[in-house]
């Protein structure tokens, strides 16, 4: 199956690619991470989040890899080459959305 | 001892496909069973909510070619419905049936007895019997210059009318 294209990445896919960024993470850790580097503004829900990780396994955007530990029943997820280049590219892309809406004066200075 | 709540969720589980369920199944229970013990209860319905809909999805994408044409087509049906606002007949046991009917273009009413239509109207002028074609499954509702204006499909059994929606007229 070809590889979505960035530009069709939902929230919640780049949300998680932005969650593993610091490394590997099971899908517990994955959503307390979204709902942390958000402030609570995502709070996915567990369904969701399993189908966008077999989404982005499917992808290539994301692997299975090894924890930390030997706990059988989590299975932790990491970063491809493909999914961190996704990240930045996502990452790229809503910063020069937030410029731009910087500079139509539609945020609040204190909020950038 | 499992709770309700985890009942709940794999009762949500069961919208995705099986392989996906033998493939994350339990480890998504795993992750559930976590989540659901700092959820309050409308949260939890949220929860099995969400996985039944994302399960939902998955089993759309997974259709084979064929499907989506199929449901295409039930969904359009659907949409006519919707967009037809047909939810004004009523049948009386006399075998009468009154539609009156709204789409784009204007209103219309058709009357139906024993399957045959005897009267009709558009934008509240009634029509002759002329322009009024019924064949087994449909009635047509022609123009004065005898284009159809109205290709209506009835259904006999359950006594129900849909139809294309027309443009709004200029």
């Amino acid at each position: 199956m070809p590889a979505r294209t960035i530009e069709s990445l939902t929230p919640l896919s780049a949300a998680i690619l932005f969650a593993l960024s610091g490394g590997a993470s099971h899908g517990y850790a994955i959503i307390k991470e979204i709902e942390t580097i958000t402030d609570g503004e995502m709070r996915p829900n567990t369904g969701s989040v399993y189908l966008a990780l077999h989404r982005l396994l499917e992808d290539g955007l994301i692997e299975e890899s090894k924890g930390p530990g030997e706990d059988a029943r989590r299975r932790y997820y990491r970063l491809t080459e493909a999914g961190r280049s996704a990240a930045k590219a996502e990452a790229k892309r809503l910063s020069q959305l937030l410029r731009v809406a910087s500079v139509k004066k539609l945020i609040p200075r204190n909020a950038q | 001892m499992r709770t309700l709540r985890e009942s709940l969720f794999d009762l949500g589980l069961l919208a995705f496909p099986r392989s996906f369920r033998t493939e994350y199944g339990s480890e998504m229970r795993e992750v559930a069973r976590e989540r659901l013990g700092e959820l309050g209860f409308l949260e939890t319905i949220t929860e099995v909510a969400d996985a039944t809909i994302a399960g939902t999805r998955m089993r759309f994408e997974h259709m084979n070619a064929a499907m989506p044409a199929l449901l295409a087509g039930v969904a359009m049906i659907a949409t006519a419905f919707a967009m037809n606002d047909a939810s004004f007949w009523r049948r009386d046991p006399a075998g009468r049936l009154d539609f009156n009917a709204q789409d784009p273009a204007g209103a219309f009413t058709l009357t139906v007895l024993n399957g045959k239509p005897i009267a009709a109207t558009l934008d509240r002028v009634p029509l002759s019997l002329s322009r009024l074609v019924a064949t087994s499954d449909t009635i047509r509702i022609l123009k004065p210059d005898g284009a159809v204006e109205l290709a209506i499909a009835f259904d006999r059994e359950t006594g129900s009318i849909a139809w294309a929606p027309r443009a709004p007229r200029r």
